[in-house]
């Protein structure tokens, strides 16, 4: 992940907005911006982090990259290639090369089919290979997940897999085609912390080995810097804070990054830690559609500034923008707290 | 005496495959005012353990031996009356995706203001809704949000109402099981904080059980780490952390990314847990166990002290 | 790899079996409806011993009216003559006939309308649906009366028409609703990201996990086509050219036998009885097999 590569994805003032259905007594419903015209990068061969709490717009990112729904405005490329409201053989071509991993293992994989016909189905709706070629290609596809041996696991159907194996044909099943990229929608949330460390390693793998470029989408800051190269943290449809993940997660500039560093339970620790405290007690009022989004909890805020317009993303430091007036005034002179954890080796 | 002492329980559910030994003989003890963490990953037997201490375990379910003492009365040995009279007044539980808890067509006072008056007959409507009003202010919901309905309160608000509703009748012990797991982690922080205070005002015991450990470390004093219905470490949440010595522990540990410190590798726990309707003999844990040796397979370990209150089920220390 | 696992189909099949089994209602259905389909086979036997055994046409010589059982006629004969045995073959034959026929046709035009109605959403799924209401609430009795009286005598196979488009509507809203519910299921979203046509999704996605519950649906659509065809037999509105359990009726009461001959009454309502009893324990049956089966997740704690 060098200056010299060119972004694989794109996402330029991508908005999506939905509408909710009116009632009785309302002609229109309110309408909720899920993502506020959002613009990023994703490098090749890189695993890009979108961290946001619920309702943040990060699935939602990951749904229209995909094109499992349609923007509401705002363009996406891929290898410079737009693919923003692909259809048809144009659409069929690009599902070759992106793929997903949804985040429940119990619901992402057909209960009526085995795990041979749900991970060669891409084989299939793609017409490549023969039969026989599709169930080695299946096999390989299972080994490289780790569901050895592949054949005890061919015919079986998904109530007999654990959670974790299942999230692992989901994975073989995304990687069958050999997409140049992956979003990964929380695939751990509904796993254990052991479970969940087998997978992050498979899709460590995947970079390493297969250089496949990954958006992980998490609401878990402690996953994303474990994972991943760049991180982009969202709050309600804006991007707040963007760079590498060492750095946005040593050095947050923006407050609500600081907000969720403060809030991660820090293994005993929280009590000592020292904190950035730019979370507000008790909300501002504020208008909903003027000035940053963060403005109602923001301990940090400047009345007249924060209020009345919303702050853009700059670049402060090399590769780590911030959307912020007043970042910086918070002092990353506040010691990254670092404390031996036992290895177990 | 002890506030609650669970000695020697085994917890066993009559399934259509068998019976499933969930739990096995898990002893530990819970002081006045302490706060004691039930650490696992899911089949390990700390929900079930939850359930028993209330005694709402599902009819399929049982204690099969073992006592669990409450202020020295056994209370498994008590009458379904006494066990009422005991429920939600000397023991609350906060449950698991509690928000679920609240009854969606009931006004939440209300809600709250009967659970009141179920324990205590003799108060009016008036005084009961007074008392709920007195405990919103405990937990930080604005009283006007007394007459909402559950499905106007946000996921941190509903997890409030159900912790006052713990708190209602004045327990000495609260279970609180993953009360915070669906909630996102700026609440999450809210709410363990607002856990914390109550605890030190009231001086009220909390089991807290969890599958992540980084809470459990921040709430508790004491951590209780269970594996396939044991319980395999015991001790000050520092001396477990910091010098874990089951293997389960460690490799629990290892599992878990962490925001700050060194970036090691995550190591993941290899194999499945062991089926709990035939467990093994020895060892629950030998099968995945880094560190495992020939005897492992075949004797039970045996608890083994490792000095200031820190134990664990190993042969290996 | 065993035989059981090349052979998915074959694998659950195995599995409701062992289901069903243990269901008493599901045994006893069974039994009866073996019954009544050997009833329904050996109908073709008495005309060929015997071209006086024939239900339409076979008249005995020696006989004009309405006799009790005898040595030659196991359960009598009819106002013409006619021997009751076999007309009660010939009627199982075409219980089981008009039951089937019009549950398969109706069940797929259910199953198609409702799911592309849930499928597609929006304004196909409001017309569809407005038209499946509107047909709903007009009484299929009346309509087969309407038509009768202008086209004259309907064919059976035009009763059996009729009822299909009558009793499609029930079905397709079922099936609507399970196909709305199953949209949402990731595992379909992940069929899309896979780059599933909508035809593919349809068709190998949604319908094997509708299909149960149609073919659960199935059993009850029988029982309501055999009871609408007798009905409209005994009414009079029934094909004469077929011999039905309803048509036995209505010839019983036209003729005024209905208190002096209780060998000729009571076996065709015996038979429309049981036959529908039958198919519903069966339906009920198919329920345990289909419900836990579908909901068998092996989630631990």
């Amino acid at each position: 992940m060098t200056g010299e590569n060119k972004p694989i994805l794109q996402m330029r003032n991508i908005h999506k907005v939905y509408k909710t259905k009116g009632n009785l007594f309302r002609s229109s419903g309110k309408d909720v911006i899920a993502l506020n015209r959002i613009s990023l990068d994703i490098y090749k061969g890189e695993i890009f982090g979108l961290v946001g709490e619920s309702g943040s717009g990060k699935t939602t990112a990951g749904r229209l990259i995909v094109s499992l729904e349609e923007t509401s405005s705002g363009r996406i490329f891929l290898d410079s290639h737009e693919v923003t409201a692909l259809k048809g053989r144009a659409l069929k071509t690009f599902r070759r090369k992106v793929q997903m991993i949804f985040q429940d293992p119990y619901q992402s994989l057909n209960p009526q089919r085995s795990i041979y016909d749900t991970v060669s189905e891409p084989l299939k709706i793609h017409r490549m290979g023969k039969t026989s070629d599709r169930k080695d290609r299946v096999r390989e596809a299972l080994k490289a997940v780790g569901l050895s041996p592949p054949d005890d696991f061919l015919y079986r159907y998904p109530h007999r897999l654990s959670g974790g194996q299942r999230q692992r044909v989901a994975i073989a099943r995304a990687m069958i085609l050999n997409p140049e990229f992956v979003i990964a929608d929380e695939p751990t949330s509904m796993l254990d912390a052991s479970i969940s460390a087998q997978i992050f390693n498979i899709l460590l793998t995947m970079r390493n080995k297969l250089g496949v470029t990954q958006l992980f989408i998490t609401h878990s800051l402690a996953a994303a810097r474990y994972l991943c190269d760049r991180i982009a943290v969202i709050y309600r449809g804006h991007l707040m804070e963007l760079g590498r993940a060492e750095a946005v997660i040593q050095s947050p500039r923006h407050p609500y990054t600081q907000a969720l560093i403060d809030a991660v339970p820090k293994f005993g620790h929280s009590k000592d830690a020292r904190r950035y405290g730019t979370l507000l007690a008790k909300n501002h009022e504020a208008r909903e559609d003027k000035g940053c989004i963060f403005y109602p909890r923001c301990a940090i805020a400047d009345d007249h500034l924060c209020a009345r317009k919303a702050p853009g993303l700059t670049e402060i430091a090399t590769g780590h923008w911030v959307a912020c007036f007043r970042q910086g005034s918070v002092e990353s002179s506040l010691t990254p707290f670092s404390y031996g954890l036992a290895e177990g080796r | 005496m002890a506030l609650l002492e669970v000695d020697n329980i085994s917890i066993g559910y009559h399934t259509q495959k068998g019976y499933l030994k969930a739990v096995e003989g898990v002893s530990f003890v819970l002081e006045k005012g302490q706060s004691l963490g039930l650490v696992g990953e899911s089949g390990c037997g700390k929900t079930t353990i939850g359930m028993a201490l209330m005694g709402l375990l599902p009819p399929n379910g049982s204690v099969r031996k073992g006592r669990i003492l409450l202020e020295g009365r056994n209370i498994l040995t008590m009458s379904d009356e006494e066990k009422r009279h005991i429920r939600w007044r000397e023991m609350a539980m906060i449950f698991q995706a509690a928000m679920n808890a609240l009854n969606p067509v009931q006004r939440v006072g209300d809600q709250i203001a009967e659970a009141i008056r179920v324990h205590n007959p003799s108060l009016e409507k008036g005084a009961a809704l007074s008392q709920v009003e007195g405990l919103f202010d405990l937990v930080g919901i604005p009283r006007e949000r007394l007459r909402d309905y559950p499905h106007q309160y946000s996921g941190g608000m509903k997890q409030r109402a159900v912790i006052a509703m713990a708190l209602a009748c004045h327990p000495k012990v609260i279970i609180a099981d993953e009360p915070t797991t669906a909630l996102d982690v700026i609440v999450q922080d809210q709410i363990l904080e607002e856990v914390r205070r109550l605890q030190r005002e009231f001086n009220i015991g909390i089991i807290f059980i969890s599958h992540d450990i980084s809470i459990v470390a921040d709430m508790c004093r004491d951590i209780g780490v269970m594996y396939a219905g044991q319980l395999v470490e015991m001790g000050p949440w520092r001396a477990v952390f910091e010098s874990p010595a089951h293997p389960y522990t460690k490799a629990l540990l290892s599992s878990f990314p962490t925001l700050t410190g060194e970036k090691s590798d995550l190591v993941p726990i290899p194999g499945e847990t062991p089926n709990l309707i035939n467990p093994p003999i020895g060892c629950r844990f030998c099968d995945r166990c880094p560190e495992a040796r020939t005897f492992c397979k075949a004797t039970p370990p045996q608890w083994v002290d490792m000095g200031s209150g820190h134990q664990v089920l190993c042969f290996r220390s | 790899m065993t035989v059981r696992e090349r052979f998915p189909l074959l694998n659950s099949f195995l599995d409701g079996w062992s289901i069903f089994k243990q269901s008493l209602l599901g045994r006893i259905g069974l039994v009866l409806l073996i019954m009544f389909a050997l009833m329904a086979v050996c109908s073709y036997i008495p005309p060929w011993i015997d071209p006086m055994y024939n239900p339409m046409t076979g008249v005995d010589p020696d006989i004009t009216c309405c006799t009790p059982p005898s040595m030659r006629h196991w359960l009598g004969t009819d106002f013409m003559g006619r021997d009751i045995l076999s007309q009660l073959l010939a009627g199982a034959r075409v219980a089981f006939m008009v039951g089937i026929s019009a549950a398969v046709m109706s069940i797929v035009l259910g199953v198609a309308i409702g799911m592309t109605a849930g499928y597609m959403g929006r304004l196909m799924d409001t017309l569809l649906m407005r038209l499946a209401d509107m047909i709903m609430v007009m009484p299929t009795l009346l309509v087969v009366l309407i038509l009768s009286s202008v086209f004259g005598q309907l064919n059976i196979w035009t009763i059996v028409l009729i009822i299909a488009l009558f009793r499609w509507p029930g079905v397709s809203r079922i099936i609507r609703g399970q196909t709305l519910s199953l949209k949402q299921r990731p595992f379909i979203e992940a069929a899309k990201v896979a780059g599933a046509s909508h035809s593919r999704i349809i068709f190998q996605h949604i319908m094997p996990n509708v299909l149960p519950l149609a073919f659960l649906f199935m059993t009850f659509r029988v029982t309501s086509a055999i009871i609408t065809e007798a009905a409209l037999a005994f009414l009079g509105f029934g094909d004469p050219g077929t011999v039905s359990w309803g048509m036995m009726l209505q010839w019983v009461w036209k003729t005024g036998h209905m208190f002096k001959a209780p060998y000729w009454l009571l076996p065709p309502g015996m038979c429309i009885s049981l036959i529908t009893l039958s198919f519903y324990m069966l339906g009920r049956a198919m329920d345990e097999v289909l419900d836990p089966r579908l909901r068998k997740e092996d989630q631990t704690d």
